[in-house]
């Protein structure tokens, strides 16, 4: 719902009304506000009259309402399975293509929901993307997320991932669309979904780009012209071309009427001949779709990059800073009405910034000129094991250390983003947060695993001794004709990304890995776990107040426990606390996980040929071979230690004695 | 990579047709048609809005200085105009088609150019970033002569804008490359036309005169070595990282607008820092690159250059909107960037 009231003729009231209202040009808000004796007089009519007419539009512009299990049945569609059911089959990414049952799709194809094709997505997000609402995608450069509003933008288009596809209108801030991607992707898409269209030539990918527009905005006025005027016209003109059938209404949604209901029932009982029917019109010659996505990319450089009439770019003030809030608002009550108008999803991308620690404060003074509301200051408040420090611990520059509830930074924790392995927060501050319905926040893990890009399934690295014994068994089955040769070049060290939903309406907050391939987007199995943030917060504080009493002991002795070396537990950075299973076990399976963000291991390692003491498997000592390695990596100094202890590469042939230092990164647990 | 799958776009002739007409503009009279009384069109047309086009993309707070156009009118004129002409949104099948024209520049190494689909993008900022010695400048001083090729060689056939911050630029080098092309070094030398820069405010001021000179004559490519290094002396602190921040993200933006303006290829290099609080990332020595957040959003093409044997460096493609990460391995020869000597069989 809007902010925005219609003028008068917009809505459902009676001629005169109109004629009465344009002959003294009042508008909508005026003739509701003033009062009826001075209304009377400006329209010229009866008080009587003037009262029916207050009536009217009162009528006409309030929203109407539906009762509980009118708005359950549209949401469910004919099919009354819960969500969760679809987790209750093996819940991999079925990327075969086959066996999926006619039961499957009706899921899919639910109401409001637009699948996004990957099961494990689907999960997290609470059943897809949900049409009408405001999403947010977050995340650093490189995360992935202009690719995964491609992926959505093609996943719209297909009928079996929803009951009512449409093409999608992408906004571009920074830089043009890319569309090689799009072609790769749409591709693999629809020989997973539509594998049988795409072999009668009734879909092909030249048609799923046909229904991809775009354009670019350079600032935010162009935004703002585009939103109200552009958009508005082109969303009306692709909803009239005469091809698409009568099942799918076409009108756009106005707040007063209630077709929806009776449409969505017919529609999903007859969704087999829907989705014929538009697959017969998407193959023809017009390949016009409806409007069903709208893709701005992105917001932040919108905002940041500065006005270019600035003479001299200065940090922002407070001035520009609400100036920057009110814009914001406006843009994003613009996106929602059209969400709900036009019966579309609207997905915008953001970036982050950096969260820094506060400086540590050895002036209490300074403490006391915080601004606190005065609620704190007469009495502490004691909620989710959240207490006042004393001021004269002067702030030691932790997180949770003078916890002051209603300050930003306690409480943007809960919406920003930011993680335990994140230490970054998504941009534009409260004012957006508050205004997007869902927000997802995509990072690298930094980890890399051998994965099979086909199927997607895990190998593990090997090393030189196991190298040797899988040979031997290798050449033992081809003698014996068993054997199934490995594709080996489909097993690449992939990266695993994270996608972690922050808040949302729809779904418990949660984290999900995923990777990309040369295919598109998957997420991995078993990888989809809850988070509760009151558990979180509660294991920190306990966290805390430990190792402040071994400060404390260990001041006693002069002993130095710094933040860095203490501080992180774990070698790939996301085994924190927000693993809601409570262990703090690395789990034996991801020892051949390796932190490698950007991908610098070489293929040896990988492979299994670097070996015990810098050795290259088969390689002569004259050759090149220890000249390369010792070049190669004396600028990195890798320091390769597996959980188990049984492997240690180190450079230059000597070996690294672990430090007491280094030994944290093995959370103690392992051998040596 | 196409060529063993059919091409997708084959087979649709004959329905594009339609789309992509070209319509005469339409004079403001015909908002009539839609609902606008004859004495506002006539008002627009006072006002100098004598098209409808003219009206379409005007924003509403200029629509509204005319006399006698109230906000509702202005509102309505607008919403009438956008129907009638295509607002500039087009078809992703359009721009695919477009961007197969796209000029790529070629680096010199063959394996380089292979993962990047044919070279250093034109209209779009490409960023170098790794330790000292691994070739920035090196790639730079290549790029500034083969830019100067036709493009039937890979090539540019534009000229270069070189703006210098670390005092790295050397001419030699060049004459070098151009022997290697068969070009005629004074030729290529006159064709590069370099700037130093002395401070940040410098080196944003210096893109206003690149404007102009761009609109003179024909430039393919610009290059700014490095983009970071000013701000790491002229910005100090926590303090004035805010200031440091808007500032840069100032300056890439107008690179952004001269790269879609022009159509030149913008190549930056940027500095890395050292991790040394290690925290999580203690396993490898990691090295970040500057500039924050603002730097790695406004790059399209991000490159990481790291030391290999010898002459030979490698290049990893850490972020691209379309390219995969893939890894390329270059030499840093006598005349410029090559491939590495045991590829050369």
């Amino acid at each position: 719902m809007s902010f925005i009231i219609p003028s008068i003729d917009q809505l459902d009231v009676s001629k005169e009304l109109i004629e009465a209202v344009n002959r003294s040009s009042l508008s909508t808000s005026s003739i509701l506000l003033t009062p009826l004796p001075r209304l009377a007089e400006l329209l010229k009519v009866k008080i009587s009259t003037a009262q029916s007419y207050v009536r009217q539009v009162s009528h006409a512009i309030t929203p109407s309402t539906k009762r509980l299990n009118e708005v359950y049945d549209i949401e469910s569609g004919p099919s009354r399975l819960p969500i969760d059911n679809q987790g209750g089959e093996d819940g991999n990414t079925d990327l075969g293509g086959k066996g999926k049952g006619k039961g499957r799709d009706d899921e899919r194809r639910r109401g409001k929901w637009n699948s996004t094709g990957d099961d494990g997505f689907d999960k997290a997000l609470g059943g897809g993307i949900r049409r009408g609402c405001l999403y947010e995608i977050t995340g650093e450069s490189a995360a992935g997320k202009s690719h995964l509003a491609l992926h959505l933008a093609l996943s719209f288009q297909l009928p079996s991932l929803s009951s009512s596809p449409g093409g999608s209108l992408i906004l571009t801030s920074e830089r043009e669309l890319s569309t090689d991607r799009l072609v790769q992707l749409g591709k693999h898409l629809l020989s997973i979904h539509e594998r049988d269209s795409l072999e009668n030539g009734e879909i092909r990918v030249k048609n799923l780009l046909d229904n991809v527009l775009t354009n670019r905005v350079g600032d935010v006025d162009a935004l703002e012209h585009a939103l109200n005027y552009a958009v508005p016209a082109i969303l009306e003109s692709r909803l009239s071309t005469d091809t698409i059938t009568n099942a799918n209404p076409l009108k756009p949604r106005d707040e007063s009427t209630n077709s929806r209901s009776g449409s969505i029932g017919s529609s999903s009982s007859s969704s087999s001949a829907t989705s014929s029917n538009i697959r017969n019109t998407i193959g023809q010659g017009k390949t016009i779709l409806p409007i069903r996505l709208i893709i701005l990319d992105s917001i932040t450089a919108l905002f940041r990059g500065g006005s270019t009439t600035d003479e001299k770019p200065t940090a922002p003030s407070s001035i520009s800073l609400t100036e920057r809030s009110k814009r914001l608002c406006i843009v994003a009550d613009a996106l929602k009405s059209l969400a709900v108008k036009y019966d579309l999803a609207v997905i915008v991308i953001n970036q982050v910034s950096d969260v820094f620690n506060k400086q540590p404060n050895s002036n209490p003074i300074m403490n006391l000129s915080q601004p606190t509301s005065s609620f704190t200051q007469t009495q502490p408040f004691t909620g989710i094991g959240m207490k006042r420090r004393s001021l004269s611990n002067g702030g030691a520059g932790e997180e949770g250390e003078n916890d002051i509830p209603m300050l930003y930074k306690t409480q943007s924790r809960w919406f920003s983003g930011e993680s335990d392995s994140l230490k970054k927060e998504a941009s534009l501050g409260i004012v957006w947060a508050n205004s997007v319905n869902v927000r997802i926040m995509l990072s690298r893990t930094g980890r890399r695993r051998l994965i099979n890009q086909i199927d997607l399934k895990h190998k593990k690295r090997r090393t030189i001794l196991q190298k040797q014994e899988e040979e031997e068994e290798r050449q033992l089955a081809i003698d014996n004709s068993l054997a199934d040769v490995d594709v080996e070049e489909n097993i690449k060290a992939t990266l695993i990304r994270k996608l972690h939903v922050v808040f949302s309406p729809f779904s418990p907050s949660s984290t999900i890995d995923y990777v990309i391939t040369s295919n598109g987007v998957h997420s991995l199995a078993d990888s989809h776990k809850a988070i509760d943030m009151t558990e979180v917060v509660k294991k920190k504080r306990e966290k805390e107040r430990i190792r402040k009493q071994n400060e404390d002991e260990d001041e006693a002795e002069g002993e130095y426990n710094g933040n860095g070396v203490g501080g992180f537990g774990n070698r790939s950075g996301t085994r924190d606390d927000e693993e809601d299973d409570g262990d703090g076990n690395q789990g034996k399976e991801d020892w051949d996980e390796v932190f490698d963000d950007f991908g610098e291991l070489p293929d040896e390692f990988w492979n299994g040929t670097y070996g015990l003491d810098g050795q290259i498997e088969g390689g002569n000592g004259s050759e090149p071979g220890n000249d390369t390695r010792s070049d190669r990596f004396s600028n990195n100094r890798l320091d390769y230690t597996s959980i188990n202890g049984s492997n240690r590469i180190s450079t230059n042939g000597l070996e690294q004695v672990s430090e007491p230092g280094v030994k944290s990164l093995e959370t103690g647990s392992a051998a040596d | 990579m196409a060529s063993q799958e059919q091409d997708p776009f084959a087979g649709g002739q004959g329905e594009e047709g339609d789309d992509f007409e070209l319509m005469a503009p339409l004079l403001v009279a015909k908002l009539q048609e839609a609902g606008i009384s004859a004495q506002d069109t006539k008002k627009l047309a006072d006002a100098g809005f004598h098209t409808v086009e003219a009206v379409a993309f005007t924003p509403k707070k200029t629509l509204c200085t005319i006399k006698g156009i109230s906000e509702q009118k202005a509102d309505k004129i607008l919403t009438e105009a956008c129907k009638m002409v295509p607002m500039g949104f087009t078809t992703a099948t359009e721009i695919h088609s477009r961007r197969s024209e796209l000029v790529h520049i070629t680096t010199g190494s063959t394996g380089l150019d292979t993962i990047l689909g044919g070279g250093i993008e034109t209209g779009a900022i490409t960023e170098l970033y790794g330790e000292f010695r691994t070739g920035k400048s090196q790639i730079c001083h290549t790029l500034a002569v083969t830019c100067q090729l036709p493009v039937s060689m890979g090539g540019g056939e534009g000229k270069c804008l070189y703006i210098d911050t670390e005092g790295t630029f050397r001419p030699v080098r060049m004459l070098a490359v151009a022997e290697r092309f068969g070009l005629n070094g004074e030729e290529v030398l006159d064709n590069i036309a370099y700037a130093r820069a002395y401070n940040a405010d410098h080196q944003l001021q210096l893109l206003v005169q690149a404007s102009a000179m761009m609109a003179e004559s024909r430039f393919s490519l610009l290059i700014v070595d490095s983009c970071t290094s000013l701000y790491r002396t002229d910005f100090s602190g926590r303090g004035e990282l805010s200031a440091r921040q808007m500032h840069l993200a100032k300056f890439l933006r107008t690179l952004m607008r001269l790269a879609d303006e022009f159509g030149v290829a913008v190549v930056v290099t940027n500095q890395v820092v050292a991790q040394v609080d290690g925290g999580q990332f203690a396993v490898a020595d990691a090295k970040k690159p500057i500039g924050g957040n603002i730097m790695a959003h406004a790059s399209t093409t991000r490159l990481n250059l790291r030391k290999g044997r010898g002459t030979s460096r490698v290049c990893k493609i850490v972020d691209s909107p379309c390219l995969p990460e893939a890894e390329a391995i270059f030499a840093i020869n006598a005349n410029g960037i090559g491939d590495p000597e045991e590829m050369k069989e």
